[in-house]
């Protein structure tokens, strides 16, 4: 199990990637990986990232990676 | 009762989505991931994203006889995971709160190579409708206001 603090700390990345959310997509970021609230990758696919980061030395599994989708893009769930 | 706040997000096309973040743990795998409450959802699924990122053999189980699904007009296999899945969420006070649910599935796609996966990357991971029945949850989402959270008795 985590420590506490590793939880918090992923639920405010998760809170930072909120309220900065637009700021991303707008600034055309199609992947990115957030850790201690700012952006330590960015990449064009998902794949792509998982090397990035494991080459960063980044375990894939602790860091926050999410692919934004453009404002064009919908789809019904 | 522990009050849980969910995230709202412009995810698509400019629509207010609900996400949980939440610590995945299963078995030796413990990761975290971004969960979108989706109601019209009667399954939890971890997305194939999350099992490439947590190392399951998707590629091995996209060629097993499994329940098929469909996700935003993606075609899938939905296998269980069995028991033993735990997520770690934090409430409204950011204490930790543990949840233990063995009904979460993963998605692997029905055929596993490189344009079929980068085609549904986009899809998360999903937090259904089973589970909130199962955790006698409530659910208060009030978009305009931007409220969101999850009641847990």
């Amino acid at each position: 199990m985590m420590s506490d603090r590793a939880v918090i700390s992923l639920t405010e990345d998760s809170k930072w990637l909120t309220e900065h959310y637009e700021e991303v997509r707008n600034n055309g970021e199609k992947v990115i990986a957030v850790k201690e609230k700012r952006v330590i990758q960015k990449a064009s696919s998902y794949g792509e990232m998982l090397k990035k980061l494991e080459a960063d030395g980044e375990d894939p599994a602790f860091v926050l990676i999410e692919v934004i989708p453009s404002k064009d893009d919908g789809f019904i769930l | 009762m522990p009050r849980i706040p969910l995230h709202i997000r412009k995810f698509l096309t400019s629509q207010n989505m609900l996400f949980l973040p939440a610590i995945f743990h299963h078995n030796t795998i413990v990761g975290r991931v971004e969960f979108l409450l989706d109601t019209g959802s009667p399954f939890t699924v971890l997305s194939p994203r999350e099992g490439l990122r947590f190392r399951y053999p998707l590629k091995q189980l996209s060629k097993l006889p499994s329940a098929a699904c469909q996700l935003a007009g993606f075609k899938f296999k939905r296998h269980s995971l069995g028991v033993g899945v735990t997520l770690t969420v934090t409430d409204n006070k950011m204490n930790p709160v543990l949840i233990k649910y063995d009904s979460v599935g993963l998605l692997s796609p029905t055929k596993f190579d490189d344009i079929n996966l980068e085609e549904c990357e986009k899809i998360p991971s999903i937090i259904g409708v089973d589970f909130l029945e199962a955790k006698d949850a409530t659910l208060v989402f009030n978009p305009k206001r931007k409220i969101a959270y999850l009641d847990l008795p």
